[in-house]
């Protein structure tokens, strides 16, 4: 039987369908029995779902940075 | 057929913001993101004759800056090769036996006020930001910019099975980053 470190690691990987038959069997009956790996697996896809969402924040270059910017490209 | 053209006198007000963001969240030293933009621009007037018009101005620059970030991260291999073999971070979460720790069971996830929540996604980027170096790369490449796991192993020449332990690594860290700071404050 898996350990929970083990099943932890082949939850990650099936999400790119980097498993075997074999384990992807293993991990099946683990998740049957330990809840937690279950959680743990739902989480691992809510994850992915969060971090699609992220946008690139509101950084700003100063109008100061802009400037030195623009005389460093003029030099080319 | 070439369909665009390049118009630098443009391009640190049109893509300047747009390129530091990008930057900022890849490399979180402002100074060396701001940095990295302003190499994008030299970079780009410096080659502006090989630019084929084949795609947008904004998405070649784009092309540039990626590089430039990676770049960024090889001179740095060495240091961030000890974070593949200094980290014991499995070790926080799992006994001897391989079972989650007490204190580090995976709990329910209760999902309807953390999508689309402003306050959640600042504790999820807080998160991100906490990883080891190579952790935030290897994640930020797979799971943002969606970079498929042969491709990021051979940009950053790291082995399969290393980027398995990163990825398997960061995950544990952010979801219990998550649980801290979100269910259980």
């Amino acid at each position: 039987m898996m350990t929970c470190k083990e099943a932890s690691e082949a939850s990650i990987q099936k999400t790119e369908g980097g498993i075997s038959l074999r384990t992807r069997w293993d991990l099946a009956m683990h998740t049957f029995f330990c809840k937690y790996c279950k959680l743990f697996a739902k989480q691992q896809a809510l994850l992915n779902q969060f971090f699609s969402y992220e946008s690139d924040g509101t950084d700003e270059l100063s109008p100061t940075e802009k400037s030195n910017i623009k005389s460093i490209i003029q030099r080319f | 057929m070439a369909s665009h053209s390049l118009h630098p006198e443009t391009w640190v007000e049109s893509f300047g913001d747009l390129l530091l963001r990008f930057a900022v969240k890849r490399v979180p030293e402002r100074d060396i993101a701001r940095d990295l933009v302003q190499d994008t621009f030299v970079t780009a007037i410096k080659s502006k004759e090989n630019y084929r018009g084949e795609i947008s101005e904004k998405n070649w620059l784009f092309l540039i800056l990626k590089s430039r970030i990676l770049d960024h991260y090889k001179k740095k291999k060495e240091s961030l090769a000890s974070d593949l073999v200094s980290d014991d971070d499995n070790d926080q979460f799992f006994g001897p036996k391989g079972n989650w720790l007490q204190d580090k069971l995976p709990k329910e996830w209760t999902t309807d006020k953390m999508v689309r929540n402003n306050e959640f996604m600042d504790v999820l980027e807080g998160c991100r930001q906490n990883l080891n170096e190579m952790q935030r790369l290897v994640f930020t490449m797979k799971y943002i910019d969606g970079e498929d796991a042969e491709h990021i192993c051979k940009e950053l020449d790291i082995s399969s099975s290393n980027y398995w332990v990163l990825v398997h690594r960061a995950k544990l860290k952010l979801r219990r980053c998550i649980e801290i700071n979100w269910f259980e404050r």
